[in-house]
């Protein structure tokens, strides 16, 4: 065709096109002059003009979507069908930089993933990033992370020549979002979550960041495993580097939703976006939708900065979702989302989601390692309802140490401890004499060992993985003993044991459970091994809050072994004691002592149950306090104390406990200088085991410096606070709520010394960590509240503390009723801010209700009893009522006296 | 066309140190990369987005003004690369695909019209088929091929089009019409009376 012709073609089909279309033909015959070509093409043109034509009027995206992105499904081919040792099976997916296919090798029926690197030709970078991923994936070697096993370049034996490949582990499974809705409570997604973390902290330990997180590169495999992929991206992070420049500027596959501002803005890849992504993630996990919904590709239109855009709270999410469902009929088996967690609660997932989250790198978690630590707060901090009454701030600690009192002795737990080293328990020659009878514990033994080694015959691989996931490991690999029940339901045990100690009670109850299955199953007696399978289950329940269920399973078991007596005085010493410390935790202390006694006095007489003994005599010492008999408590401990010395040698933390415990009664008697000394060597002994700079050390030195303060020895006080302070920072962080105890009594301390302004701080500090933790109605809110309002009324400056101390009911009113101590106290606090103000009548309808509270109480606060009969002394007698006046005073005259502090603490 | 060893769009006697080259190349992978992005959006079914190539240029442009190594080209050098750089990578990725499957694209012409219309666009030998149109129509009209390309590859607007050549805007629809026409019929099968 030559360019005169060209113009007469469209010349003919411009003057056609004037024309109706049954006339076209005419037309042409007429004007073609027997030039059948020039018809042909004219009239061919005339039809397309109609037509559609589906690449000239496509868009270019649309266009590069196909030829680049899209594949005819019965057309696919894999770049090569046989290559190296594999050969390709069916394909698996695309992915931003290759495509995905199923090979196995040739020579065994492995499956494995191999990915190729296609258009590898049209893209220099790609190769390299190619490359990268190749090295960083070699480097990465986790039961949560997809292996990598073989990598090459296609030869000249494939059409695609020269493409790189590489092979990895096969993962079977669902994306994260996948199936989140249907089956999982919030408590499973966050255990899934946690196992992710740890995956990812342990790439960072490997100095590679992965960069590219989403919910679309965590499988979740039918067996619950999850396994992490597609380390595309990975920057390997160079020596005291936070962030480091992508590869290639320009080159961004970041999927926006996960990514984090700073790494679409500028490309630049740490430790910190790898945080953020994880926190979008537990986010969708949380609730369901996305915290920046609505991403562009353009980096302009991205705004992902919080401070003007900040995420909604998953808890409002949840809510606002929940009320927009009211009307819709569930479906059978889904559990909503917000399920099972307590209100207060969600107040704490939140603000440790929303961390994670913040625009600036700075203000997010500094590591992954820093937001498992929160989780795993927040985790083990289920809210067991007070004990009733009294101690609050320091039963919780007291209790906490038996609490999670488990059947002991397993040997072979004992083993993995010891293996493990994290639990600090030492090899007595009385424990090693048991290991040896043990017939069992050598196999064990040997496969603990192997756990520990992992497949690689890496001993130090064991250091970089965390205890739990060694468990993990290890439940798995119990799976494989199916040859040897008797064997198998052992270790099911052990593992479950182990986890109940990590605070994964869903993962030991699935253990015990099978465990317990297992022992039944066996032919033969098997009564104490299905026992200790059911007492072990039995806590459980108890730590799960279900005390009834918890005593009937411990019930049953002990009525069984009871019924087998023979030979198995241990275990129904053991059963006792379980039962003892359910029942205690239930709040029935008498039963749950007379259950600790009879456990106590089987063991006094066995040879080899000496830690037992110690684990019960705390116990019952711990039940005696919550009784009030702080002689008998005493006297247990000092057994304890003495035992714990010959078992566990001097420097042990269980003599720590023991100390603390000792402190406990002494202090309740107002024995501060006893207290003291007890508190004091239990520091050291913290000091030495655990270092100077600690948390457990913390803990100890800012219950020394309370006794302190009460003793108004308040500089030194101020000192071990501070330090305390200091240390908890770091560990839990600036707004963690553990650090609310020790900023409580610096507040104390600072009020004693008349610091109003450091007082004052402290306590607006210690409110806003409640109030971001816990909610803006929670009570502890409330009570510090009050407690910035004493600080004020110590100023003299009566009407602000009013205020506060109006506001403090306020909160309070949520969740504490009338008759609770928290509101009384408060309640006397206004009334003496009134009193003060002389508002006589207004004083008395406060200071008279707090008071008449709390002399009801068993425990009483007497320093607000005493506190309270003065002010209403004043208040009747301005008020001209000599006889209520003089009632009062004799009331007073038969109060204990007790001093107690001024200040009270949640 | 040009082969893809050297830089796409260049004109095939110029020289080039290898720094400039290696930078090239970056900027090539950089097109390649955003056109596949915007790509991949395509099917997140989206479409109201569409490939803002000027947008691309500018920011190709600025990207180039910070690499050293480009220092000495020119913009209007640059552009030259760049217009067609898009349509390059497309055709290179259709030849290839076309490669790979058995007989090559070969066998596909032999089908039925029916079913090219009703099975799945063959948009990779649609391309190449429209390559060769063009090829010859720039020989003939180089003013139209550039304006099929404008449009179909670069998102050109008839206005942008019209101005870049100096025509009016009904020139450039009518240009267009018509050459479209050419282009499709070529690929139809020759109707038989």
């Amino acid at each position: 065709m030559d360019s005169p012709r060209w113009q007469r073609i469209q010349e003919l089909f411009e003057a056609a096109l004037t024309l109706p279309e049954n006339e076209w033909n005419e037309f042409l015959i007429a004007r073609c002059e027997a030039d059948a070509d020039l018809m042909d093409i004219v009239s061919a043109m005339l039809q397309a003009n109609k037509r559609e034509s589906p690449l000239l009027d496509s868009s270019l995206d649309r266009i590069a979507f196909e030829i680049l992105i899209n594949d005819e499904d019965h057309e696919i081919e894999p770049p090569a069908k046989d290559f190296g040792s594999y050969q390709t099976v069916r394909p698996l997916g695309k992915g931003g930089m290759g495509e995905v296919w199923l090979a196995k090798r040739k020579d065994a029926e492995n499956l494995v993933a191999v990915k190729f690197l296609v258009h590898a030709e049209l893209s220099p970078a790609r190769r390299q990033l190619f490359a990268q991923e190749i090295r960083t994936l070699a480097k990465l070697k986790h039961p949560n992370i997809a292996r990598f096993y073989d990598a090459g370049i296609l030869d000249t034996s494939s059409v695609a020549e020269g493409t790189p490949w590489y092979a990895m582990e096969y993962v079977d499974g669902e994306p994260l979002n996948g199936n989140c809705e249907e089956r999982q409570t919030v408590l499973e997604r966050l255990h899934l979550f946690q196992t992710v973390c740890e995956a990812v902290m342990y790439a960072h330990g490997q100095q590679i960041v992965h960069g590219d997180l989403k919910p679309a590169n965590i499988l979740v495999e039918a067996n619950g495993t999850v396994k992490l992929l597609d380390f595309g991206i990975a920057r390997e992070l160079r020596q005291g580097d936070e962030g480091s420049e992508p590869a290639q500027s320009g080159l961004q596959f970041l999927s926006s939703d996960y990514a984090s501002p700073e790494s679409i803005r500028d490309g630049e890849v740490g430790i910190s976006t790898d945080v953020f992504s994880l926190g979008v993630i537990l986010y969708e996990m949380l609730c369901g939708q996305l915290p920046f919904p609505g991403t562009s590709d353009s980096a302009d239109e991205v705004d992902k900065d919080a401070t003007n855009n900040p995420p909604e709270e998953p808890s409002l999410a949840v809510a606002r979702r929940a009320r927009s469902d009211a009307g819709s009929v569930p479906k059978d088996g889904k559990r909503s989302f917000g399920a099972r967690i307590a209100r207060s609660k969600w107040g704490e997932l939140d603000s440790l989601c929303l961390k994670a989250l913040r625009a600036d790198p700075a203000e997010r978690y500094p590591s992954v390692e820093a937001f498992l630590r929160d989780i795993d707060h927040f985790l083990h901090n289920e809210p067991l309802d007070a004990h009733p009454g009294s101690l609050r701030y320091r039963s919780l600690k007291f209790a906490q140490r038996n609490r999670k009192a488990v059947l002991s002795t397993a040997t072979a737990l004992v083993l993995l401890i010891g293996i493990v080293g994290m639990f600090m328990v030492r090899l007595t020659e009385e424990r090693n004499k048991a290991v040896a009878e043990a017939a069992r514990a050598e196999r064990i033994q040997h496969f603990t060992l192997t756990l520990f080694q992992g497949n690689d015959s890496v001993p130090e691989m064991a250091d970089k993985l965390s205890v739990l996931t060694l468990v993990n490991r290890g439940a798995m690999e119990a799976k494989a003993l199916d040859q040897n029940p008797k064997d198998q339901a052992d270790l099911y045990q052990t593992l479950g044991m182990m986890y109940q100690k990590l605070g994964r009670l869903d993962k030991a109850d699935a253990l015990i459970q099978a465990a317990l299955n297992e022992r039944e199953a066996l032919p033969g007696s098997n009564v104490p091994s299905v026992a200790e399978s059911r007492m072990t289950l039995a806590l459980l329940r108890s730590g799960e809050n279900k005390p009834v269920e918890a005593e009937k399973m411990a019930q049953a078991a002990i009525a069984s072994i009871e019924a087998h007596r023979a030979g198995n005085e241990k275990l129904l010493a053991n059963a006792y004691a379980a039962l003892g410390n359910i029942l205690v935790e239930a709040g029935q202390y008498s039963q749950g002592a007379e259950q600790l006694k009879q456990a106590k006095d089987l063991q006094l007489r066995q040879n080899d149950s000496a830690s037992d003994l110690s684990e019960t005599l705390a116990a019952l010492a711990v039940a005696y306090l919550y009784m009030e008999k702080y002689d008998d408590s005493d006297s247990l401990s000092q057994q304890a104390l003495a035992l714990d010395r010959r078992i566990y040698g001097a420097g042990d933390p269980h003599i720590g406990d023991c100390l603390q415990n000792l402190a406990e009664t002494e202090e309740l008697r107002g024995h501060y200088s006893k207290a003291e000394t007890y508190e004091r060597e239990a520091l050291k002994v913290a000091e030495d085991w655990y270092g100077k700079i600690h948390p457990e050390t913390a803990d100890k030195m800012a219950t020394l410096a309370g006794t302190l303060v009460y003793e108004e020895k308040l500089p030194e006080a101020n000192q071990l606070l501070k330090g305390a302070l200091s240390i908890q920072e770091t560990a839990y962080g600036k707004e963690s709520p553990e650090i609310a105890y020790v900023l409580n009594n610096l507040n104390m301390v600072a009020d004693k010394q008349q610091h109003w302004e450091d007082a004052i701080a402290y306590d607006r500090r210690t409110i806003a960590i409640y109030r971001s933790a816990f909610g803006v109605q929670d009570y502890r809110v409330g009570v510090a509240t009050a407690n910035l309002g004493s600080v004020y009324f110590d100023m003299k400056q009566f009407p602000q503390a009013e205020k506060l101390f109006r506001e403090a009911l306020q909160i309070l009113a949520n969740e504490r009723s009338e008759g609770s101590i928290d509101v009384a106290i408060v309640h006397v606090k206004l009334g003496r801010a009134l009193l003060y103000q002389r508002r006589y009548q207004e004083a008395e309808r406060n200071t008279r209700p707090g008071y008449e509270v709390l002399l009801k109480q068993t425990s009483p606060q007497t320093s607000y009893i005493l506190a309270a009969q003065e002010d209403l002394i004043a208040i009747y007698e301005a008020l001209k009522r000599p006889k209520d006046s003089q009632k009062v005073k004799d009331e007073q005259s038969n109060s204990k006296i007790a001093l107690a502090g001024g200040r009270h603490t949640p | 066309m040009t082969d893809t060893t050297n830089n796409p769009g260049d004109k095939p006697d110029a020289k080039r140190p290898d720094e400039e080259k290696l930078a090239l190349d970056h900027l090539i992978s950089l097109f390649y990369e955003k056109l596949r992005r915007r790509a991949s959006f395509f099917r997140r079914k989206n479409p109201s987005a569409t490939l803002n190539s000027t947008a691309l240029v500018n920011e190709a442009l600025m990207r180039l003004k910070r690499s050293p190594q480009l220092a000495s080209m020119t913009e209007e050098h640059f552009k030259n690369l760049t217009d067609n750089v898009m349509e390059n990578i497309l055709v290179d990725a259709a030849r290839r695909r076309g490669a790979k499957k058995r007989g090559g694209w070969g066998e596909q012409v032999m089908m039925n019209p029916d079913e090219i219309v009703s099975g799945r666009r063959q948009f990779g030998l649609e391309l190449l088929t429209h390559e060769v149109g063009l090829d010859v129509l720039e020989k003939v009209n180089p003013r139209q091929a550039d304006i099929v390309r404008g449009r179909v590859f670069r998102g050109m607007t008839v206005k942008e089009l019209g101005a870049k050549h100096g025509i009016s805007d009904t020139t450039v629809e009518r240009e267009w019409r018509a050459a479209r026409a050419w282009l499709e019929a070529r690929n139809r099968p020759k109707r038989k009376e």
